[in-house]
């Protein structure tokens, strides 16, 4: 089997055509299936009251933002190494819907933490690296999106999308276990974050050449 | 789990603005993708299509 045949645009365009539709129908399912389960099977929580039913949708969007954004950098990362054109086009067809769903994760999040913590916001770890997520999603279709030529909009994408194991928050783990994790993550995210700007930097300075 | 009426449902157990915020703001949102993605479908093959035609112009 070609493994590279549908790497080329042509030929994964009509496949993509066809599968979209019966993973939409998937989809669809699932949807109806979750939302029936989560609003007709699952009992009152005895602590949080019928609150607790946004984590139905609070869990599955933070799990996809950061899900994507490891698949959006694979793609991105095989761009790199295998110059195909399609690689780029799987990460900037994903940026957008990951930097949807993580800010769904913090808008949910939030209006779970109303009504259970008393507030919307905490600059807590987990929550500030969510919200460092939504930037780097943004980051990277801006920077996509102030490159005229696409197959250099994709490598200074890649380039930037490369992942950084920081920046997930999960809630495993006792609380000192967690903060202890979380803040080694910020760390890296934040020496990485330098060291992005200066390969950006550099990149920059080629493209004026 | 058995609401007993629809305004027991709505009313999310005094939690409504909090569930309802989340959940139809996420439905929005997704129907919003939906929708922009079948417009940037329709734009780039129309583009295509421009194009083509303008190339045939050419020769």
């Amino acid at each position: 089997m070609n493994w590279f045949k549908y790497s080329s645009p042509q030929s994964f365009f009509p496949l993509a055509g066809k599968l979209a539709l019966w993973f939409g129908a998937l989809a669809a399912i699932a949807c109806a299936a979750g939302l029936y389960i989560g609003f007709f099977v699952a009992p009152t929580d005895a602590q949080q009251g019928e609150a607790y039913r946004i984590i139905f949708i609070h869990v599955p969007a933070a799990w996809m933002s950061m899900f994507l954004y490891l698949v959006m950098a694979f793609w991105a990362g095989l761009g790199l190494a295998f110059n195909t054109r399609l690689s780029g086009m799987m990460a900037s067809a994903i940026a957008p819907t990951g930097a949807l769903f993580t800010f769904l994760a913090l808008w949910t999040g939030s209006l779970w933490g109303k009504p259970t913590w008393g507030t919307w916001w905490v600059w807590d770890a987990r929550l500030t690296s969510e919200l460092i997520l939504l930037f780097l999603y943004f980051g990277f279709m801006a920077l996509q999106a102030a490159i005229d030529d696409p197959r250099r909009a994709d490598k200074a994408g890649a380039v930037l999308a490369q992942p950084r194991p920081c920046q997930g928050p999960d809630h495993g783990g006792d609380d000192a276990d967690r903060n202890g994790r979380d803040g080694i993550r910020l760390l890296v995210l934040q020496h990485r974050s330098r060291t992005d700007a200066g390969a950006l930097h550099h990149a920059r300075a080629r493209t004026r050449k | 789990m058995n609401w007993g009426s629809l305004d027991n449902f709505l009313a999310m157990g005094g939690y409504a603005f909090y569930v309802w915020g989340s959940y139809l703001v996420t439905l929005g949102l997704l129907v919003a993708e939906i929708v922009l993605l079948a417009l940037r479908k329709r734009s780039a093959l129309a583009r295509l299509r421009l194009q083509g035609t303008a190339a045939q112009g050419d020769r």
